[in-house]
């Protein structure tokens, strides 16, 4: 809707405006152009003062000569309608509880002394209640569900994922380990005179013939590594 | 597999759940998806009725759930951090694209040479895969349902979030990443819009109470 009405547009909200009938776009358009403009208070004043004046003679049984759709044609007048408009933009937050505390006070106050309010009041809680109820009882076909079994779904999927995990570190602990022995194999092997300790004497296995390593063999002196099957008698392999 | 432990489990409070949940008991973790399905599915369609995906999108929302229940810290909050992982999913498949009900666009090509699948506007709905709709036995319900997805999407989640999920504005503020005055004002003018609607067959259905 267009922001900018004309005051002979407004003029023709005025009625349902009074009666809270309009939506709260058309309400908050309203109430922003009556605030600025003289002519159309007026306008509006006027209709509170009549609607005030048929009220007071108002008789159930000659409804049918009063025009309009006046909602004090049919005993429901907003008591006062800047007080209604703020209690019908709280009455939401109000149901829900989440109204601080002086304004719940407010407004239960208001709704228990404005049966306008009232009946507004019951026809929010009423919208929320089916609301509520279709959302919570609906869809979630059982059988559909049942025959996709997202539950199962889930589960399998975490399954793999850990087992892809378990096979992954196993790997990597697998590789590490190799690493490891390839350093130690590398740390083992003389390939360096210079790293071996003159005075280290060792023992070799006794089925074998016993050797004792004479200067002979004193690696450092040499100018190259021992013959290999010299190496393996000294280290007992 | 034994039957009596997850008789336990099913009996479990939620807050016990959790905690076995996030100590890798695993049947602890079955127990907490099963529990959660039909919230999430549910919340999913209503957010969105028209989508086709929304099993992948559900099935997603629990992965992650267990994959981040470790990160809960506290356990009374389950319900709140379930439902940010599920908005913030259905927030990213809306910007992602939308698999719904569109027509067919003559100058959408026809195949999306990188994925090799067709465009989401070429996908006919598969009407075997449309969840249907139960418990629809009154007209009015049917009308509470049109009048729902009528809403503005943005009207619709918090509709969803507070009347399905029963979220306080403060959190629903939270998930939706806004203030707790404009999740007030969106469910006034929701429910507005919604009594608007259901008007006519609300004084149907209750005849002369009005």
């Amino acid at each position: 809707m267009n922001e900018f009405l004309t005051c002979n547009e407004i003029k023709n909200l005025l009625s349902p405006y009074f009666d809270m009938e309009l939506s709260d776009e058309e309400t908050e358009i309203v109430t922003k152009h009556i605030e600025n403009c003289p002519g159309c208070k007026q306008q509006l004043e006027s209709i509170k003062h009549l609607s005030g004046n048929i009220k007071l003679s108002y008789n159930p049984d000659n409804d049918r000569d009063i025009p309009g759709n006046l909602s004090a044609v049919r005993g429901l007048l907003p008591q006062d309608i800047e007080e209604c408009l703020t209690v019908k933009s709280n009455l939401s937050a109000f149901i829900d509880g989440e109204l601080p505390g002086e304004k719940t006070i407010k407004v239960l106050e208001h709704v228990i002394n404005c049966e306008f309010c009232r009946k507004q009041y019951e026809k929010v809680k009423k919208t929320s209640e089916l609301t509520r109820n279709y959302l919570e009882n609906s869809v979630c076909n059982e059988v559909y569900i049942a025959r996709q079994k997202t539950h199962i779904k889930v589960i399998e999927k975490i399954r793999q994922i850990n087992s892809k995990r378990k096979i992954l570190s196993s790997a990597a602990a697998v590789v590490f380990v190799a690493v490891l022995g390839w350093f130690s194999i590398l740390q083992l092997n003389p390939v360096k005179p210079d790293d071996v300790n003159i005075n280290e004497t060792r023992y070799i296995r006794t089925d074998r013939p016993m050797y004792v390593k004479s200067e002979e063999f004193i690696l450092t002196e040499l100018d190259s590594a021992p013959p290999k099957e010299v190496v393996s008698l000294l280290y007992g392999d | 597999m034994k039957k009596k432990p997850r008789d336990i489990y099913k009996n479990m409070e939620l807050d016990e759940l959790i905690k076995k949940s996030q100590q890798d008991d695993r049947l602890a973790l079955e127990e907490l998806i099963k529990r959660n399905e039909k919230s999430v599915y549910s919340t999913l369609y209503h957010l969105d009725p028209n989508r086709t995906d929304i099993p992948d999108i559900a099935q997603e929302v629990l992965f992650r759930m267990a994959k981040a229940i470790k990160n809960l810290k506290r356990p009374a909050t389950f319900k709140f951090w379930l439902n940010q992982i599920i908005t913030n999913l259905f927030y990213d498949e809306l910007r992602r694209k939308t698999r719904r009900l569109n027509t067919i666009s003559i100058d959408a090509p026809f195949l999306n040479m990188e994925s090799g699948e067709a465009p989401s506007a070429m996908n006919i709905a598969d009407t075997e895969k449309i969840p249907e709709e139960r418990t629809l036995g009154s007209e009015l319900d049917k009308h509470i349902k049109e009048a729902i997805e009528n809403l503005p999407e943005q009207f619709r989640i918090v509709i969803v979030l507070r009347e399905l999920q029963g979220l306080s504005y403060e959190e629903i503020a939270e998930i939706t990443k806004t203030s707790m005055g404009t999740v007030k004002s969106r469910l006034a003018r929701a429910r507005s819009r919604l009594q608007e609607e259901i008007k006519p067959y609300l004084n149907h259905e209750r005849g002369s109470n009005e």
